[in-house]
């Protein structure tokens, strides 16, 4: 009986099973935890408005609760304590506070109390009471939310255009001024060695002549720049002065009031009076600032589109870069190489290479493309602007060509098992029907291995997508000003720095100043890496099943 | 390459001295092709008239003896150590089925992979011996081997299609010679219809080729293979994994293939030689026991092991 219940394989069905219902759990509970706690932070949280025992007044929002250990032992009732988001950091000189909830004698959600979300010291919660027009009161009570959403969009209006004249006009102006200086640079070095072949002739007078009417030109143009970044700071002026002059006071819990300058609010609202229409109105445009605007506040507030998108620029460059290297790899491998020792510890290697810490691509990344090459490439191309680097430092292309190196072996692992899985009579058939090697491998046996190659890209790409280490030394930054594509020529500029989503997380997770305040974004962060990840393996698994569908089932026809 | 394969055929005749002036008057593979096209338009029964007089006039110009296709003189093939032919020698008649027969592991389908050269792609597989295709030695230095393969189609045990559409599949050929988009699709057709399996694709040529039932990928490969214009098909067992409808569909395929083409064909099945051999050879242990007319060698074998497995007493 006993040894029937061992030999009939149950015990093993059960533990099997019950080792994959722990790994969904694990994966589940990873996915589950990220997604709720990423999701939940748009959704306009209830503004609640606890009196104290001691007579006092907070206001804010309930963003956790934990129990507290109970000193000396068991013996005592176990108490609770919630965490609540005071904000007005710039009153309260921290956002969050631990309120035990013995404490506690009433709870109320007053559906006056307003969120002023503020490009700086994060979210302010209060009453509006009063509007100020340069000193004088403008509107009050209910009034003012009538009239501020006009306001912020002028203030919004005022902002993008101050941003594009700082951002765009100045950089226009510095490009300029650093175009004409590196000229002026050339010249110089090329009279130094004019100077010394060409000794006092008549062309060399004549050249020197022309040159020092360039440069004379090119001063003059630096001159002009100059002229006009004065005007335009005075523009800005002008506007920054445009934006000032209005302010809204907020009563505080407790008594006191806030000023707020106007142009430095992004919205305001009134959570505890929404419906739940306006609640999921309120949850897209959200969403949609976070993924479609840059952060501000060193990363805890804002959205985080430059990190989206250089995640995307980097997996698709390294995409475009790995996967003809490592196919044609494998396919001389498999196909033309002879199978002699030297081919075997060929594969050992580039299976191995597989298991090398990330962090030590990135130094070779760093060692070998940005010093080696991009130091060589800034040698022959970019002489003038030396000692600054261009591509000896550095930047996406150089990041992208690391994850590569890094994800070769994966693809060329994927494409051999792809290869050695074109059934034999398939080459023989186009042997038999007179193709020569290289007819039979490009066009039954590298196509017949499409699926398996393209599942070796969508490995490679889930574990470059993830990758953080190797990026913190090839290029990635905190917070880069510019994306690498934009309406500059040459418009792809892949020697310039970049976000990316899982640095992002690990910066904001632990250099953040205020890591309370940074962590729903953290987990929103997270959750879009996730979708980032999903999204390019499901256009990967999504190309692969085309192309299996096409050469193995029936389709209509 | 087109042009190249034909200038290929060309140096080499001029080179082995067999370039002869009747060869001269025509450029073979454009006429082939023109022949072929012909067909295309017009049915398959235009096809023999329009392209017999051509390979007969390359049979009595070459320097083999007239009706012969395949000559083999004393082949030996071992592989490694183990010898899997030994001194065979025999002739194929063209225009006419030839069966091998014989016990599994009697080095027949190493004899028929001899005649287009796949053993070649065996590690280790030596040849000695001398296989004359159309009276030149294949294993002759300097033979193009993809060209004799063009010449001397394969079609192996299992169906096996590519992974590609039913289109695809029968072009592939078509295509290595570099012909045009045009000729590509005449040949296509031409070729699906001599391999009786036009009616049943013809609205789904797009499909993939493996959605085919295992009759239908046969006769796939069947076309694939006729559509490189080949002068002799060899067919490795076609019908072992088929049943039984789909297996009589081939043999009436290649009994109205025979009028284009040599066909030489290895079974297991005797009846399946019976029924469709003009002549049939019996292998046993790496050796050609018998090689007679197909009625005579089933009525009145002359070897005792040839009665003995004819009969089906072992084997």
């Amino acid at each position: 009986m006993n040894r029937g219940f061992w030999r009939s394989g149950d015990p093993l069905v059960w533990t099997a099973a019950g080792a994959l219902a722990l790994c969904l759990i694990m994966l589940f509970g990873l996915v589950g935890l990220v997604a709720f706690r990423g999701l939940a932070y748009f959704w306009p949280a209830e503004l609640v408005q606890l009196e104290l025992a001691d007579g006092s007044l907070v206001v804010g929002q309930v963003t956790g609760r934990e129990r507290i250990p109970a000193p000396g032992g068991t013996g005592a009732a176990a108490r609770g304590r919630i965490q609540l988001k005071v904000g007005n950091r710039d009153v309260y000189g921290l956002d969050f506070r631990w309120i035990e909830e013995d404490l506690i004698t009433g709870w109320s959600a007053p559906p006056e109390l307003a969120v002023v979300e503020r490009l700086e010291q994060g979210d302010a919660y209060g009453v509006p009471v009063r509007l100020l027009q340069d000193g004088e009161v403008a509107a009050q009570g209910d009034e003012i939310l009538e009239r501020l959403p006009a306001m912020l969009a002028e203030a919004a209006a005022l902002r993008r255009e101050l941003r594009r004249l700082e951002r765009d006009v100045v950089g226009d102006i510095n490009r300029r001024i650093e175009a004409a200086r590196l000229a002026l640079v050339r010249l110089e070095r090329q009279a130094g060695g004019g100077a010394a072949s060409l000794q006092g002739v008549d062309p060399h007078q004549e050249a020197a002549a022309r040159g020092q009417e360039a440069a004379a030109r090119h001063r003059e143009a630096i001159a002009r720049a100059q002229a006009q970044y004065e005007q335009v700071l005075q523009e800005i002026a002008a506007l920054r002065r445009q934006l000032s002059g209005r302010t809204l006071v907020l009563a505080l819990a407790g008594g006191s009031e806030l000023s707020v300058d106007v142009a430095s609010i992004v919205r305001i609202y009134r959570p505890n009076a929404m419906s739940p229409g306006e609640k999921l109105g309120f949850y897209a445009a959200k969403l949609w600032e976070f993924l479609s605007s840059e952060p501000r506040e060193s990363n805890t507030e804002g959205g985080i589109f430059p990190a989206l998108f250089g995640t995307v620029l980097l997996v698709l460059i390294m995409t475009v870069a790995v996967v003809p290297i490592g196919v044609l790899a494998a396919v001389y491998l498999k196909e033309y190489a002879r199978d002699g020792w030297f081919t075997r510890a060929l594969w050992i290697a580039i299976r191995n290479l597989a298991g090398v810490p990330s962090i030590v691509f990135g130094i070779f990344g760093l060692g070998f493309f940005i010093y080696g090459v991009g130091g060589s490439i800034d040698r022959a191309f970019f002489p003038e602007r030396l000692p600054a680097p261009t591509f000896g430092t550095g930047g996406i292309l150089w990041a992208s060509l690391t994850l590569a190196l890094l994800t070769l072996p994966v693809v060329i692992v994927a494409t051999e098992e792809g290869l050695a899985a074109v059934p034999r009579a398939a080459r023989e058939a186009s042997y038999a029907l007179g193709a020569t090697r290289f007819e039979t491998v490009w066009k039954v046996v590298v196509p017949g291995a499409m699926p398996g190659i393209l599942t070796g890209v969508i490995l490679g790409i889930a574990r470059a997508t993830g990758e953080v280490a190797p990026l913190m030394m090839t290029g990635v930054v905190k917070l880069a000003s510019e994306l690498p594509v934009d309406g500059l020529f040459p418009f792809i500029h892949l020697e310039r720095k970049f976000m990316h989503l899982g640095f992002f997380i690990y910066d904001l997770g632990f250099q953040s100043p205020n890591v309370e305040a940074a962590r729903p974004m953290l987990f929103a962060t997270a959750f879009t890496l996730l979708a980032v990840v999903l999204v390019l393996n499901g256009a990967g698994i999504g190309l692969r099943n085309r192309i299996r569908a096409r050469i193995e089932k029936a389709g209509p026809g | 390459m087109r042009e190249r394969f034909g200038r290929s055929v060309w140096q080499r005749q001029f080179e082995n001295g067999e370039f002869l002036e009747e060869e001269c008057q025509v450029t073979p593979v454009p006429l082939r092709t023109a022949s072929l096209r012909v067909v295309g338009g017009g049915r398959e029964h235009a096809g023999p008239a329009g392209r017999g007089p051509n390979a007969h006039a390359s049979v009595n110009g070459a320097a083999g003896p007239a009706g012969t296709a395949i000559a083999v003189e004393g082949l030996s093939v071992r592989y490694g150590e183990t010898e899997a032919l030994s001194g065979v020698t025999m002739e194929i008649k063209k225009h006419r089925v030839t069966a091998f027969i014989g016990p599994s592991g009697c080095g027949k389908s190493t004899l028929l992979r001899c005649f287009n050269r796949m053993n070649d792609l065996i590690p280790g597989a030596q040849v000695s011996g001398r296989v004359l295709f159309e009276g030149r030695d294949i294993y002759a230095p300097g033979v193009d081997v993809t060209e004799l393969r063009r010449r001397v189609g394969m079609v192996f045990q299992r169906p096996n299609p590519f992974a590609m559409s039913i289109f695809d599949n029968v072009a592939y050929g078509p295509r290595l010679l570099g012909l045009k988009k045009r000729q590509v699709e005449e040949r296509v057709v031409e070729s699906l219809q001599k391999a009786a399996l036009w009616d049943e694709v013809k609205d789904r040529l797009r499909a993939p080729a493996l959605a085919l039932s295992g009759g239908q990928q046969q006769r796939l490969c069947i076309a694939r293979a006729l559509a490189v214009g080949p002068e002799v098909l060899l067919m490795d067992e076609p019908c072992s994994a088929l049943d039984p409808i789909s297996t009589s569909r081939i043999e009436d395929l290649i009994l109205s293939l025979k009028e284009q083409l040599t066909i030489v064909i290895v079974t297991h099945n005797l009846q399946q030689a019976a029924r469709i051999a003009d002549e049939t050879a019996f292998f046993l242990a790496g050796r050609l026991v018998e090689f007679e007319e197909t009625a005579i060698l089933f009525a009145r074998p002359v070897h005792p092991e040839t009665e003995r497995y004819v009969t089906g007493r072992f084997g």
